[in-house]
């Protein structure tokens, strides 16, 4: 072993689409069917894993740099499908109700309304400006850029949060 | 950045601009019609299929194919499944093609899938609002994928408001939205029901109290007018004892009025926990296991603290001030109209000041309770944690860290205090104000003489003003804090309001002493919906016979226990006890009849006597020693110097592990139950120690119906039967020799595994020596 270098794979190539499904061509063995994650959803979308059906690495990468061109958008689009966080653009109104908040907001994927609670618990500053909100249900949503919101938007957030 | 969806928003179009009858603004949206396990199809989509469809089961997704928001119906008529709408082409699948349905989790979304011989089919991809209508859709599919009878949930708990439509902070919550706070309020004054002549004892004091502090200022205009113009110099001393006399029953009254006061607050909030901890303790575990014990402790006291607060300090001084702020206000418009509008004057500004004040104020509160919690937890990390910062030398970051969040408070803390000194400072003008104005308009009144205005009035305002003034700044505040304490009793009443565990379907049978037969008739549970622990499993255990669980972690052993002792009941099939479902049985008397050696055996803080006592506390204590010796734990406790009187301490923390665990059994034993459930400790004990465990265990177990979770060879040996479980399911059953024997069986590759771990511990203990 040398020191611990080598957290990333080399170079990856052979994926293909199929019904639908992602699977990757390894030379002298059987394609096996991939799926691909964030390894840091929250504070960085760069560095890629593939896991294979049973959730083992197939390989980890330090970007999708490290893909031919043409496989790209395969799984540009396998992550686009994979994470559902819609980034909110525009704050409409939030409402406190006997400590719930309530969020009508527009987003990437259209308007939304969803319940806040436990703000500590359920929002991650990921920076000063940039946030993760995690609503009652579950679901993701994220501002990136907290001053690049219109200054009602800025103005709702800063009272709620 | 982000291009804007402009217009997105129906309200701002005003093309379905609708706001609800009867609700107020904000209500933008019209909500969705709930999704239900059959939610109609538009019939333009169903015609899009070109032939009749008559769906058994159709649910609605909340995400369409590009990821957006949108709609699209997955449904089946019990011979093919379609997904319609989504902005993609339908998909339209006989379901005898399907070789699975299933949903994939993604991040923050999850997905119904399809799987035929030639691919996967995603059929919808839905959000977290959705979870349990797609569970249950994907459960249903399957069922009429393999042919069985469709079996669809009873209900599923709303995700939203059926009222508002508004999202619920959790499935089959009650809607903040459309709770009221009077209705709250009134709620909790019911609580005061039982102590109505103390009530009533209260406000007695409270009125005697508001119209006595009203006559001082009257004897002012009295002396002035009457006194000191030389008409009845005789009646200053009347007027002044009247003067004192009030000064001491408002004095005494508003110690009468606190004085029951704290009586009746404290005993409103005592009785509130009380019924709080009762209630927490017949919960259904589904809901210790959705929520934190944190936070059901939290409300057990911190809520029912601030409750007090307002009850002790809020109530009597907004009940004390509404009745001196009317009847102030009534005197000063008989006095004199005139004057009493001047006085009014600076009100608005002093409530909307307030109110204001109150709005700066409360985010400010609140980033200074995150800034000390955020202050906290580095102290408590640096401090914890003072061996690992130090050996990856990091001391500097930390006084950095500590430094930093020091900082920020000190930041709020300013602010807060220099906000509290401004609004002191403009409030004091504003009243400053009213009293120059009074002064003024007052003095030039009595000068001119004409408009009937004496010395005596003036004198009088001013002093009605002292007391007028004051209470008001306060109001918004007291609104506020009435605002926090109603939202404490919203939590508190959300968790007396849950359901009870353990209601029968029927009448309840009570069981006589049970002979132990138990049967799963296609048990299938899950905690969460959508994460089906127990997969529709089938098991028959004998009167008396030893039946040893083996699995992985996660396969659903323990679960399978759970369901045993009815801490949950199966979403579908049954637990069956002696031919009687679960559900029918009275849970007390099932439970009496159930005893549990757990894991890490939970101890109370109090004697082993007690503690082996806890099931029957009326047991002799000859048979408490009968019971401990059949659990090899006579000998330790006889040689603790306080003997059976020994106190365990907290969680039997004054114990060790293979001691806790025999006085668990010695309670097993002498709760003497027809049904035992038994699960083994993972943890490795000395070998002594381990041979007294087996021992007692075996004692334990003789003519029981047992099921263990087993983990020791010896246990799994003496097991009449083995269970294999696996992904919530059986995968082999048999004795230990018979499941040995199958080279490629789950059980023989277990124990293979498992002998290659042992071995490699015992070298590490030879290395060790």
């Amino acid at each position: 072993m040398e020191g611990i270098a080598g957290g990333f794979s080399g170079a990856l190539s052979g994926l293909q689409r199929r019904n639908g499904r992602l699977f990757l061509e390894r030379p002298g063995d059987d394609a096996v069917e991939v799926t691909v994650r964030y390894l840091r959803p929250l504070t960085a979308r760069t560095e890629l894993v593939f896991l294979d059906p049973k959730g083992q690495e197939v390989a980890t990468l330090p970007g999708l740099d490290a893909l031919p061109e043409a496989e790209r958008p395969l799984v540009e689009e396998a992550l686009r499908q994979r994470y559902i966080l819609s980034a909110i653009l525009r704050v409409d109104r939030i409402d406190v109700r006997f400590g719930t908040r309530y969020w009508w907001v527009d987003t990437d994927r259209g308007p939304r309304w969803f319940a806040l609670r436990e703000p500590g618990r359920n929002v991650t500053w990921i920076s000063g400006s940039h946030l993760i909100l995690r609503d009652t249900a579950g679901n993701r949503f994220e501002i990136r850029d907290l001053t690049s919101l219109d200054r009602r938007s800025q103005r709702w957030i800063a009272r709620s949060l | 950045m982000h291009a804007r969806v402009a217009g997105t928003f129906p309200w701002r179009t005003g093309v379905a601009h609708r706001i609800l009858p009867g609700r107020p603004w904000p209500f933008p949206v019209q909500p969705d019609p709930p999704v239900t396990l059959l939610t109609p199809i538009p019939p333009a989509l169903a015609g899009a299929l070109g032939r009749p469809f008559d769906p058994v089961v159709a649910v609605r997704g909340d995400l369409d194919a590009h990821g957006r928001f949108g709609e699209v119906w997955v449904a089946s008529d019990g011979d093919r499944v379609v997904s319609l709408g989504g902005l993609a082409d339908p998909v339209d699948l006989p379901l005898s093609t399907l070789t699975e349905v299933r949903i994939d989790e993604l991040f923050g979304a999850s997905r119904l899938v399809a799987v035929t011989g030639d691919g996967h089919h995603v059929l919808a991809v839905f959000s977290r609002n959705l979870v349990s209508e797609f569970a249950a859709l994907a459960r249903a599919l399957e069922d009429l994928r393999e042919g069985r009878p469709l079996l669809l949930p009873d209900r599923i708990e709303a995700a939203t408001c059926p009222r508002c439509g508004a999202p619920l902070p959790e499935r089959g919550a009650t809607c903040p939205r459309c709770l009221s706070r009077t209705g709250i309020l009134r709620r909790l004054l019911g609580l005061l029901r039982p102590y109505r002549l103390r009530v009533i004892l209260l406000m007695v004091w409270a009125t005697l109290g508001v119209g006595a502090a009203m006559v001082p200022p009257l004897t002012y205009k009295m002396i002035a007018d009457r006194v000191l113009d030389g008409a009845h110099p005789e009646e200053l001393l009347l007027w002044v004892g009247l003067m004192l006399g009030a000064f001491l029953l408002s004095a005494v009254c508003q110690f009468l009025t606190n004085w029951s006061n704290a009586w009746l607050g404290a005993r409103v909030v005592a009785d509130m926990r009380a019924l709080l901890h009762a209630r927490a303790q017949k919960l259904q575990l589904t809901y210790h296991h959705r929520h934190e014990s944190g936070a059901l402790v939290g409300r057990v006291m911190s809520d029912t603290g601030e409750l007090q607060h307002f009850l002790i300090d809020g109530m009597p001084y907004f009940l004390v001030n509404v009745l001196s702020f009317v009847s102030i206000s009534v005197i000063l418009v008989t006095l004199d109209w005139r004057l009493a509008i001047l006085v009014f004057l600076p009100v608005p500004v002093l409530v909307l000041g307030g109110a204001g004040f109150w709005r700066v104020l409360r985010p400010l509160f609140h980033k200074h309770g995150n800034r000390i919690g955020r202050l906290h937890t580095i102290l408590s990390e640096s401090i914890h944690g003072v061996q690992a910062v130090k050996s990856l030398a990091q001391e500097r970051r930390r006084e950095s860290e500590f430094e930093g969040a020091n900082e920020q408070l000190f930041g709020v803390h300013v602010g807060v205090d220099r906000t509290f000194q401004a609004f002191f400072g403009t409030m004091s003008v504003m009243m400053a104000l009213g009293t120059v104005l009074v002064w003024y308009a007052g003095g030039r009144a009595i000068l001119e003489g004409t408009t009937g205005i004496g010395l005596g009035t003036l004198l009088a305002f001013v002093g009605y003003m002292a007391l007028f003034y004051g209470p008001l700044q306060w109001f918004s505040a007291v609104l506020n804090w009435a605002t926090n304490a109603l939202t404490a009793a919203e939590r508190i009443f959300a968790v007396i309001d849950q359901p009870e565990e353990g209601l029968t379907r029927g009448p309840a049978v009570a069981p006589g002493r049970v002979r132990g037969h138990i049967r799963f008739e296609r048990v299938r549970f899950s905690y969460e919906r959508g994460r089906e622990v127990i997969r529709g499993m089938d098991l028959d255990v004998a009167p008396g016979e030893m039946v040893g669980l083996v699995g992985k972690s996660g396969a659903g052993k323990s679960t399978m226990i759970n369901l045993v002792s009815r801490f949950y009941d199966p979403d579908s099939g049954s637990v069956v006890v002696d031919g009687v479902d679960l559900r029918d049985l009275d849970l007390a008397a099932w439970r009496r009849q159930v005893g549990v050696v757990a894991q890490t055996p939970f101890l109370f803080n109090g004697s082993i006597l007690e503690n082996i006592r806890y099931g029957d506390p009326d047991a002799s204590f000859e048979r408490v020693v009968a019971a401990a010796r059949a659990a090899r734990a006579h000998d330790f406790i006889a040689a603790k110097e306080d003997g059976y009187d020994t106190v365990v301490g907290d969680g039997g923390s004054t114990l060790s592990g293979g001691e806790r665990q025999r006085v668990a059994i010695a309670r097993a034993i002498l709760h003497d139950p027809p049904v035992l459930i038994l699960d083994e400790a993972t943890s490795s004990v000395d070998s002594e120690t381990e041979q007294q465990i087996q021992e007692a265990i075996a004692a334990l177990v003789e003519g029981r119906t047992t099921i263990a979770i087993a983990h020791r060879l010896a246990t799994l040996r003496n097991a009449d039967r083995l269970v294999v479980v696996e992904d919530g399911a059986i995968v082999e059953q048999g004795s230990h020799e018979e499941l040995l024997a199958l080279d490629d069986g789950h059980f023989a590759r277990l124990v293979r595994l498992q002998t290659e771990i042992n071995r490699l511990r015992a070298e590490q203990v030879v290395w060790k020596e």
